[in-house]
């Protein structure tokens, strides 16, 4: 024992260079994206708070485009507003709707910040658990899926942007319906990747992605990216198929969190299917 | 001494918002992500204990691992370039040994020893942080073209900031 402090004592520095990297290295591997020690989180008041601050500067400069990106998107919703179409009738018309009932409802956030330059991105959000926000809660914007809410404290919430190497969104091809999950490679935060769509599916440049809504995180049908460039590899069975994200990671304001009015329902019933390992 | 902790807690501060507010903020390409924190290890002076260079590295990479969302990994990188600057500054020791209280500045030390050095270190520290970013085998080649590229852009930002930011006593 007495030889073994000697030791110790006598290597101490590389023992304690151990110590502190074995510290390291275990909340690396350990951390799972989406449960993590909420200690280390820049979701914490002080770390979005100092965040806050500085994207409040840069909101002026972002003002111009951020009405454009409004103003499309209020004419695109007033196409579709029910109110526009009954119009053309011209007596009373009860509008009681019990056929339709709704699934999703959305919270506008902000994003205060985001990169694309890294090879794991994530963003934070002003909104937290006091806005409803919780852990595994879609983000899409006007244009597109963004990432998944991984991380929320009272006033800030912390999303896994879909550039991020843990990141698989369930998508379709709008076309024929096929089914597939999107990630990112990295490199280019404009391409991403569909994998998964067997090979003889016929696929063109141009054809758009969409989320398939089977996991209940996004609605169906919300846009992803188009195909830029389809490959037939020899012995794989699926196409190799490179994407461009139809929203520009680069230029991110605004946003919506999407809530799945039905989750718990749903869990509920998923739970009773029958496990296979 | 008291002096001397007044002045690295000011780089200690100034170099986390340098970093996280204007440098993370960047983004320039993929391939250049410049992390000049790393300067605040490098310019503690010669006769810091080892202890409290492991320490405050651990220290400083678990700030910035918190604003970056990124656990353990600058952490990870900032300790082991701690680790590996105890034994270079031995190797690359004048032959009567470093005088008393004076740091691993250009102006004591000269600009080549300087620039080896600091490039030795940050090289090493880009290095590791980006091969953990990603940890495929597949990635191993992208990472050293990135710390390469990444760190001759930190190196420059570091003798610019030396420049005009930092004077020592002589």
């Amino acid at each position: 024992m007495l030889s073994l402090i000697r030791f110790l004592l006598k290597h101490a520095f590389i023992v304690y260079f151990l110590v502190l990297e074995s510290i390291a290295f275990i909340l690396l591997f350990q951390s799972n994206p989406y449960q993590r020690a909420s200690f280390l989180n820049s979701s914490d008041y002080l770390f979005a708070g100092t965040y806050q601050a500085f994207d409040r500067m840069n909101d002026y400069l972002e003002l111009k485009r951020v009405n454009q990106d409004l103003s499309w998107e209020n004419s695109e919703l007033k196409k579709s507003a029910i109110r526009y179409f009954r119009k053309s009738f011209d007596q009373t018309v009860i509008y009681r709707d019990t056929a339709f009932r709704q699934e999703y409802t959305f919270y506008p956030v902000k994003i205060i910040r985001n990169t694309t330059h890294l090879r794991n991105n994530y963003m934070t959000l002003n909104k937290g658990e006091m806005n409803g926000v919780r852990q595994g809660m879609g983000v899409i914007s006007s244009k597109g899926v963004l990432g998944i809410v991984i991380e929320t404290s009272k006033q800030f919430s912390v999303a896994m942007s879909v550039l991020n190497k843990d990141s698989r969104i369930s998508a379709r091809v709008k076309k024929n319906g096929y089914f597939g999950s999107v990630i990112w490679t990295g490199g280019d935060y404009r391409i991403g990747r569909l994998n998964e769509i067997p090979n003889h599916v016929s696929l063109v440049e141009g054809d758009t992605i969409v989320t398939s809504g089977f996991s209940g995180i996004f609605p169906e049908n919300v846009p992803i990216g188009t195909v830029k460039t389809v490959t037939r590899k020899k012995g794989s069975g699926f196409l190799e198929i490179e994407i461009v994200f139809t929203q520009d990671f680069k230029t991110l304001s605004y946003g919506h969190i999407v809530k799945y009015l039905h989750e718990i329902e749903r869990k509920e019933i998923e739970s009773k299917i029958p496990k296979n390992d | 001494m008291i002096s001397t902790i007044i002045k690295y807690s000011f780089l200690f501060v100034f170099l986390i918002l340098l970093q996280v507010l204007i440098l993370n903020n960047l983004h320039m390409s993929v391939l250049v992500n410049p992390y000049v924190y790393v300067l605040f290890i490098l310019l503690l002076p010669f006769e810091t204990q080892g202890w409290l260079v492991l320490s405050l590295s651990f220290v400083l990479g678990m700030i910035l691992d918190t604003f970056s969302n990124t656990v353990g990994m600058h952490t990870a990188a900032l300790v082991f370039m701690a680790f590996v600057r105890n034994y270079l500054l031995i190797v690359m020791a004048p032959r009567d040994g470093y005088e008393q209280e004076k740091t691993p500045h250009y102006t004591y030390m000269g600009l080549i020893w300087f620039v080896m050095y600091a490039g030795i270190l940050i090289f090493i520290h880009h290095l590791t942080l980006f091969v953990l970013e990603d940890f495929r085998a597949a990635y191993f080649f992208t990472a050293v073209f990135k710390a390469l590229l990444s760190g001759v852009f930190s190196l420059v930002i570091i003798l610019i900031l030396m420049l005009f930011s930092y004077r020592p006593r002589r």
